[in-house]
């Protein structure tokens, strides 16, 4: 992901004359077919860049199939739960994203973890997460799995925040956050997994 | 295309239906089956363990049944649950009484949040002595039905998921969404609404919003006999569920039965017609009930409660009268005189109830909560010995079990 | 569905049938417990209290119980300063009395016996009770926490319990 980057960034750089439109960065990094007598083939004439060819590491290509085909295991925890099945079901529909809801760790990329871990039940979020086969994605949904929520005081038996167990890789907040927002870290997900998202991301 | 512009299939037209005789599966000889008795288990087989949960989706949460199998059939059950404990009582030692009301939407059974919340300040305003102004009450039961609506769906709607019906689940989700949308206008959020306060309600309908209720709700009301094509009436769906897990009165009287669940075995028993709290001796409703407490009768219970709630909603908005809906002099952070009160409530999950122990200060010295959930699956056991696994899930889905109530 | 009638169940209760509910019971509990009974008052929320020592307690439930008080609410317990006090309530289907039951419990002697044979639903509140304030009950089935993990150290209902400040951590950590 990182190599794409660098060079698309040259490109809008070197372009400051302001004759020659700068090239969209999706173009290169969505895979589009480049044409001909587009700038980029100047700067990557080098690079075998020929009519119809895509313009991609294989890396790139990967990441980006992997993240339009976010499999997503069904772990309902609290009220967080609630919001994440309604936004798996009619009227929001997640499944237009490429998430699907699967039964199992063992087929499924993506842990929503969505509600309160406590630390009875959190040997049981990272046993789960540690059956998902590699590469796997985590969101951490709602405010008790970011951070502890309401019950970071005087709870006794919450985990403060489902990141003191798993690597979590976006975090939404809400109490409970409203499906819109799930699908929005959804996507943020996305932009993480194909290197496009800002932040500190690994 | 219909089925009529397809070519006729030979082997259907050759008996008029069915395969002809001498082709398909009848015709096996003899010889080639397996005898009978090869497929019995030796005499030695023991029973054996098979663990469901936590995280199983048959289970609605968190809630962990260690299953002991004799073949298919369930001979042992034992549930252990508390992976959803957040701590509830503890914390509402060291909140005000006012604040209390966040943490008993959230940390209770999260699907019918405003009963959650009812059931505190019932028992609050006992504690305390406070009368609820007329709008409001009108106003929390409206508000309170439509959770029931939602949370009915939601639960007949996941029982459709479990047994393989998955497009009854988008149905019901999507009756349910509209019905969300009407809470959400009121009281600005879609799940967690911290909508009831001490003495009444803090927002007021906003302009029309009654007309849309009536309208919304009837939306859903007429919607249901087509559920009733799609699953209730299914053929499939009986067969799932007529003759599993019945339960007698008495036995549902000695194992503690709440709210559908009790009401499937016959026994009419609502606490909002037997013991009316708020003002639900005004409306005039039915209760459903069931004859064998089977799980067809559970689910019947509460697909027949949706249309008594709209009908008490419908009620309620006729009669809804102008004026305040908070009362007034509420203090800030209340001191109720040392003492205790105890508050019930018909949850859709049953009977709820909230104890308070106060000593006299800011804080509740005690808040006992007494979830339906909690008795209901203590008594999972005694309904699903006998049956088998694949019915487990299904007599799970009908008892409904909401495990923020379950484990608090 | 046509429903099966049970008697006494589902009627509506005649006015005052409640209050005559009440005086047969708080006068068969005079009766029947005697100086058991220390004392009975009627609480805020219209429910009859009995007050007997710890050591009436099983005997007080029993009455209840033979009272036809057949639906079980809640068991539980406050944590008071200087003692223990354990609450049962429970009410009846058909007179729809509420009838309460409280005990004291000294803070150094806290072995009460068990319920489970009078409510089914006793079980679990008890196991819950245990879990959360460390009461014994003398010949539950099977007494073991409930809601936290079994390794847990401390009743967290407790005032005392000063652990949720900074709470220890299970080994998984
Ligand atoms: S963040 Fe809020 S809605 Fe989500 S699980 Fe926690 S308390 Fe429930």
């Amino acid at each position: 992901m990182a190599h794409g980057q660098g060079r698309v960034r040259q490109i809008a750089d070197s372009d400051t004359d302001g004759n020659a439109p700068t090239p969209p960065r999706r173009w290169i990094d969505h895979g589009a077919i480049v044409p001909l007598n587009h700038p980029e083939h100047r700067e990557f004439g080098p690079l075998l860049v020929a009519p119809g060819a895509v313009l991609h590491s294989a890396q790139q290509m990967i990441s980006w199939a992997r993240s339009h085909s976010l499999w997503q295991m069904m772990f309902g925890l609290a009220c967080c739960a609630i919001e994440m099945m309604a936004a798996n079901a009619s009227h929001y529909d997640l499944d237009r994203f490429g998430v699907m809801p699967r039964g199992s760790p063992r087929q499924s990329d993506l842990l929503i973890v969505s509600g309160t871990v406590t630390y009875k039940v959190a040997p049981m979020v990272e046993r789960v997460y540690y059956q998902m086969p590699e590469p796997r994605w985590v969101i951490a949904m709602g405010d008790c799995a970011t951070a502890g929520s309401l019950y970071y005081h005087d709870g006794y038996s919450v985990v403060k925040g489902v990141d003191q167990v798993i690597p979590v890789d976006v975090y939404v907040s809400g109490c409970p956050p409203r499906p819109e927002a799930l699908i929005d870290g959804i996507l943020e997900l996305e932009r993480v997994i194909r290197g496009e998202a800002e932040g500190d991301h690994p | 295309m219909t089925r009529d512009h397809l070519p006729p299939d030979p082997a259907r037209t050759a008996t008029g239906a069915g395969p002809p005789a001498g082709t398909g599966p009848a015709s096996i000889a003899p010889e080639h089956l397996i005898p009978e008795g090869e497929y019995a288990a030796p005499e030695d087989v023991q029973d054996f363990l098979i663990n469901i949960g936590p995280h199983h989706p048959g289970t609605h949460g968190v809630m962990r049944m260690v299953t002991r199998l004799d073949g298919e059939k369930v001979a042992g059950l034992d549930v252990r649950i508390g992976y959803m404990h957040r701590s509830l009582e503890k914390i509402v030692e060291n909140r005000s009484y006012h604040q209390v009301i966040a943490f008993t939407d959230r940390t209770t059974d999260y699907l019918a949040a405003m009963h959650n919340d009812w059931v505190y300040c019932l028992a609050a305003e006992k504690l305390m002595g406070i009368e609820v102004p007329e709008r409001a009450e009108h106003l929390r039961v409206i508000t309170g039905e439509i959770n029931r609506i939602t949370s009915h769906l939601m639960s007949v709607g996941a029982l459709g998921l479990d047994s393989g019906a998955t497009s009854y689940f988008l149905w019901c989700f999507n009756a349910r969404e509209r019905l969300v949308q009407l809470l959400e206008e009121i009281s600005g959020a879609r799940l967690t609404y911290v909508y009831l306060r001490l003495g009444g309600v803090i927002y007021d309908a906003p302009p029309g919003w009654t007309d849309r209720v009536r309208e919304g709700v009837r939306g859903v009301i007429d919607e249901l006999p087509s559920y009733r094509t799609l699953f209730h009436d299914n053929y499939i769906w009986h067969e799932r569920s007529k003759g599993i897990s019945t339960l007698s009165h008495d036995e549902a009287m000695r194992i503690g039965a709440q709210g559908p669940v009790l009401r499937s075995t016959g026994i009419r028993w609502d606490l909002r017609r037997d013991m009316p709290y708020s003002i639900y001796d005004r409306f005039d409703f039915d209760i459903p009930v069931g004859t064998t407490g089977d799980v067809y009768d559970r689910t019947e219970v509460r697909f027949q409660e949706i249309v008594e709630s709209a009908k008490i909603i419908h009620q309620a908005i006729e009669d809804m009268p102008a004026g305040p809906i908070l009362a007034k002099r509420v203090p800030r952070l209340p001191t109720p005189d040392p003492g205790e009160a105890y508050a019930r409530l018909e949850s859709p999950r049953g009977e709820i109830g909230c104890y308070l122990v106060s000593d006299g200060g800011m804080k509740p010295y005690r808040m006992k909560w007494r979830g339906a959930s909690f008795h209901n699956v203590a008594m999972l056991p005694a309904l699903s010995v006998g049956y088998t696994l694949s019915d487990l899930i299904n007599i799970v889905g009908t008892i409904d079990p909401v495990m923020g109530d379950v484990d608090r | 569905m046509s429903a099966v009638p049970v008697p006494g169940i589902g009627s509506k209760p005649a006015v005052g049938a409640r209050e005559e509910a009440r005086h047969a019971f708080v006068a068969a509990a005079r009766d029947r417990l005697g100086a058991a009974l220390v004392g009975y008052h009627d609480s805020r929320d219209g429910a009859v209290c009995l007050i007997t020592p710890a050591s009436g307690y099983r005997a007080a439930a029993e009455f209840i119980r033979s009272q036809g008080i057949d639906r079980f609410d809640f068991l539980t317990c406050v944590d008071w300063p200087a003692h223990f006090t354990l609450t049962l309530q429970a009410y009846s289907f058909e007179t729809k009395l509420v009838t309460r039951l409280s005990i004291r419990i000294p803070r150094d002697d806290f072995a009460v016996p068990t319920i489970t044979d009078l409510w089914f639903l006793a079980d679990w509140e008890e196991r819950e009770v245990f879990d959360l304030f460390g009461l014994n009950f003398a010949g539950h089935p099977d007494l073991k926490r409930i809601l936290n993990p079994e390794t847990w150290v401390g009743h967290p209902l407790r005032k005392d319990y000063a652990d949720h400040v900074d709470i220890k951590r299970p080994e998984y950590f």
